[in-house]
């Protein structure tokens, strides 16, 4: 199953979980391509800090596969590394046009959901995750409450409105973003009535 | 323009709700399984919860009020309804004839009678797409507010505009849906709703006849333009499928819109109660098909 909503810095490889992670990706990038670094203060102070968490959970050296992808795509990247010795190149070509064309349909693009906590209730580590822009808000809802263990969990887009579950992420993050993340705050009881 | 909105906001229709049997206990009288009402478009079903209650209470098998392993919600023809749409806006996407009342030259619209027809059942679990149906009477207000919040939230860029009514404005507001007290709603809307809004809150449905149920609520930017309808066609077609633009015609509040009209005038005359303008994608091919 492909999985739905990922974060930035969780090691778990459940297939079934919902969530995935980033943190290999920006680690990778930024080895690969060091211009990426000095490109804006944003990207770097991000990639300080995932590295700074990563050097805490000791999982650098293992941060080498582009987590962002879902399985499926993960599947054809192994499937592009075995090509690279037993297949032509033309078709090496055929997988990547295929990969890059699912890339841009735009019911497949990511967006990045800021989780932000009201009153006692916990913190979800890491804060940012990224979920497909065709999901319903019910996927984010049903998101933080397995995260949460909880039975009910209140949600609001910019510390002011509920959105209904049935919206759509990627028309609510279109509306209301805030720095390209749409910011989510939770509750465990009514916090904006 | 207050004629208009005064004539959108007394829009009624005539609502056949009939409760499922399994309500009721063995040997309940038949009739009091079906009533009949007229409801305005511009309210929810829910909001009619306490009638239906009481109207079926001597007869029902349990406590639907504290009942807690069972849901219920509505049907029209075995589809779930979504009771957190205006009723008008469900009857544009669910039954044939709304569209025609206007598109048919030969029909005299006080001759059509059009009845709306739901079915409440229940089940232990919930379809997918439905809101559960809380006992809480204020259930719909909580709603509502929220939605005005999300409206004034895309006029305005932020919720300022509601979150600054006082309470007692506030209690106003709702209670001008309930008791369908127009000059009410306007005064306290017309707050809420500046002159020039950074965006316009709309919402696009597909009617049923089309096959594919698709909800999408666009971003349609106002800043510097007054776009017509024909501007965002864009917008309103990329529901998903919807390929062929002369195919279907527009329907809002239960009236055929044309292309060209200005979008924010639209919005200003034909919002619904909860501050979104609702728009139906009707194909052609059903409209003609009532009156063959």
């Amino acid at each position: 199953m492909s999985r739905i909503l990922e974060s930035e810095n969780e090691t778990e490889s459940d297939e079934s979980s919902i969530i995935s992670t980033n943190n290999g990706t920006a680690t990778e990038r930024a080895r690969n391509h060091p211009e990426l670094k000095s490109s804006t203060h944003t990207v770097q102070n991000r990639l300080e800090l995932f590295s700074r968490r990563l050097s805490q959970l000791g999982l650098a050296s293992d941060a080498s596969v582009d987590q962002q992808l879902d399985s499926s795509a993960s599947s054809t990247y192994e499937q592009k590394e075995v090509n690279k010795t037993n297949t032509s190149t033309s078709e090496q070509k055929n997988i990547a046009t295929e990969q890059k064309s699912r890339k841009e349909e735009p019911d497949a693009q990511k967006i990045q959901i800021k989780f932000q906590p009201i009153g006692s209730i916990a913190q979800l580590k890491p804060s940012v995750c990224k979920i497909s822009m065709s999901q319903p808000f019910a996927m984010v809802i049903l998101f933080l409450k397995r995260r949460l263990k909880m039975d009910y969990v209140y949600c609001y887009i910019n510390n002011s409105f509920a959105p209904t579950p049935q919206q759509n992420v990627g028309e609510l993050w279109t509306q209301f973003k805030v720095s390209d993340e749409l910011i989510v705050s939770y509750c465990a009881s009514v916090a904006f009535g | 323009m207050n004629e208009i909105r005064q004539l959108v906001w007394n829009g009624e229709l005539n609502v056949l709700v009939s409760i499922d049997p399994s309500f009721l206990m063995k040997g309940s009288p038949k009739e009091m399984a079906v009533l009949r009402i007229r409801v305005p478009r511009e309210t929810y079903l829910i909001n009619y919860m306490p009638l239906i209650w009481n109207r079926i209470q001597d007869f029902l098998s349990f406590d639907p009020l504290n009942e807690k392993e069972k849901y219920f919600w509505f049907e029209h023809n075995g589809r779930p309804i979504r009771w957190n749409y205006p009723v008008g806006v469900l009857f544009d996407g669910l039954v044939a004839s709304s569209a025609t009342f206007v598109t048919s030259s030969g029909i005299h619209p006080e001759n059509v009678i059009t009845l709306f027809k739901v079915h409440l059942v229940m089940g232990k679990s919930l379809p997918s797409t439905v809101i559960p149906i809380l006992s809480s009477s204020n259930q719909a207000e909580k709603f509502w507010f929220h939605q005005w919040k999300q409206v004034c939230f895309i006029l305005n860029g932020s919720s300022k505009g509601i979150m600054s009514l006082s309470v007692n404005e506030s209690r106003k507001f709702w209670r001008s849906v309930i008791t369908r007290n127009f000059h009410d709603f306007t005064e306290i809307s017309k707050k809420i709703s500046p002159s020039r809004p950074r965006h316009v809150p709309i919402i696009i449905q597909t009617h049923k006849d089309l096959g594919i149920e698709v909800i999408s609520q666009p971003t349609i930017s106002m800043t510097g333009v007054n776009p017509t309808l024909r501007d965002i066609e864009q917008e309103v077609i990329s529901a998903k499928e919807i390929i062929d633009a002369g195919s279907y015609v527009i329907v809002s509040q239960g009236i055929e819109i044309p292309w060209d009209i200005a979008l924010f005038d639209l919005y200003l005359k034909f919002r619904s109660f909860d501050g979104f303008l609702y728009i139906t994608l009707v194909p052609k091919i059903s409209v003609a098909r009532t009156f063959r």
